[in-house]
């Protein structure tokens, strides 16, 4: 499955884009794109999950 | 005990936080008005309480919690409300207008702009000659370039909207230069939605050409979104450029790791500075948490500042250190309302530190510490003059 963003509750925060540029960009309305979605379960990618203010990217 | 409280010292938290965090991560204070309120000095139990939706933001709601006196006239409040106090989901709909405009690709390219603005500052720091004052010769006017080029203030009317922006910052309570700018957007709006002025792509033509036509906003809205976005906008940027400054001048033995790890730096000194520190929440259902029961209708306060200095999230919470990792820090709130202008007053920030302490290495301040005035325990935390000299 890997990573994956729910457009529905993203706020457009950033802070996954802060933390795993390689995986995840802001389209032009400022939702959460995952540019990478089989990026192994690194550090960054927790700490986007983490950091995510609504709760909005999961990885399994 | 009272809350809130004015800080002693303008980079550390009233030193009451210490009695409250004592008495555990939730407990119970006083407002003004002798209303009992939920205080959470906990990490983990503010970002928690953060996101938890059955806190409202509706400051309309005579319930809300009050900090200070303020007469509460639901209607009006209802009437210039805007996404920072609705709840989900109109929230969520009218945030959604205005993030494209944030994103982090397009505050980054804003940084040369802002590079640019620093150099051109600092340069006439420097034809001035020391002593200056950084607050009113940096700090506020570079939030207020900053804030004309994101709404797109023509090059005309510049210079008044500098002057208005400086007013504003002496008393952000005094509504007169807010007036008349939000005057000059209201025209603004109307010659773009016009045709009489040309859209570009600041925020000012962004929802013109968006929201404002498709009818999602009246005018009305569309300009209180713009003046909440700005007035909160600007109101944190200069505070936290001139207490950031401050502190670096109080710790000069860090100007090193400033050097070398900026992006650490800059989430270090949010964390530690903490300056929108005390956040009020309307309890609207039932919530447990760290063993009590918030009830419906029961205010909260998140103070922010406690929370950033929980040693269960960052160690040795009352040192500064510029190279730890701090990024889950709560100075931008959490959930769904988490600071939308967070990565521009990062890019701000980091563009001060660097621009000011590469050009003026020995910059030091030109008064003892004690003589630095300190802003009041209500809104904002900084200072409102730091005169320095090198
Ligand atoms: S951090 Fe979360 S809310 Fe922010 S852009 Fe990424 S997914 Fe959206």
């Amino acid at each position: 499955m890997g990573v994956s963003a729910n457009r529905e509750v993203c706020v457009g925060a950033g802070q996954c884009v802060l933390a795993a540029p390689e995986v995840f960009d802001q389209d032009d309305d400022g939702l959460v794109v995952v540019t990478a979605p089989d990026h192994p379960d690194d550090a960054a990618v927790r700490d986007a999950v983490h950091l995510c203010p609504a709760g909005a990217i999961s990885h399994a | 005990m009272k809350f809130p409280m004015a800080r002693t010292c303008p980079y550390q938290p009233p030193p009451e936080y210490a009695v409250l965090r004592e008495a555990g991560p939730i407990t119970k204070a006083q407002l003004f008005d002798g209303r009992m309120v939920w205080v959470v000095t906990g990490h983990a139990e503010a970002r928690q309480l953060f996101s938890d939706a059955r806190l409202s933001v509706d400051r309309s709601n005579p319930d809300y919690p009050r900090l200070a006196h303020s007469p509460v006239d639901p209607a009006a409040m209802k009437a210039v409300q805007t996404f920072v106090d609705m709840d989900e989901p109109e929230h969520a709909t009218h945030r959604r207008m205005v993030v494209g405009s944030f994103t982090v690709r397009r505050t980054r390219a804003l940084r040369p702009a802002i590079d640019a603005d620093v150099e051109k500052l600092v340069t006439r720091l420097l034809v001035l000659g020391p002593p200056v004052d950084l607050f009113a010769e940096l700090a506020v006017p570079l939030s207020a370039k900053v804030f004309a080029r994101l709404f797109g203030v023509p090059a005309r009317e510049a210079g008044r909207f500098h002057d208005l922006m400086r007013l504003a910052a002496e008393r952000m309570t005094s509504g007169k230069a807010l007036y008349q700018i939000q005057e000059s957007f209201d025209r603004r709006i109307t010659e773009l939605a016009e045709g009489r002025a040309e859209l570009a792509d600041d925020l000012l033509s962004t929802l013109v050409a968006g929201p404002l036509k498709d009818g999602e906003l009246t005018q009305k809205q569309l300009l209180n979104m713009c003046m909440t976005l700005l007035v909160s906008g600007h109101e944190n940027t200069f505070n936290l450029i001139g207490l950031s400054t401050l502190t670096l001048l109080e710790h000069s033995e860090h100007r090193l790791v400033l050097r070398k790890d900026p992006t650490a730096a800059v989430e270090e000194l949010l964390r530690y500075l903490s300056i929108a520190d005390t956040v009020p929440r309307l309890a609207i259902a039932e919530i447990e948490i760290a063993g009590e029961r918030i009830q419906p209708g029961d205010g909260v306060i998140l103070p922010v500042a406690a929370a950033n200095r929980d040693a269960g999230a960052f160690p040795d919470p009352d040192r500064l250190d510029l190279g730890r990792p701090a990024r889950h820090h709560l100075a931008f709130g959490h959930g769904v309302h988490q600071c939308l202008g967070q990565h521009l007053v990062r890019e701000v920030l980091e563009a001060t530190v660097i621009g000011l302490f590469g050009r003026l290495p020995r910059l030091r301040l030109a008064v003892p510490m004690t003589e630095i005035p300190v802003r009041g325990a209500i809104g904002v935390q900084g200072i409102s003059a730091l005169p320095v000299s090198w």
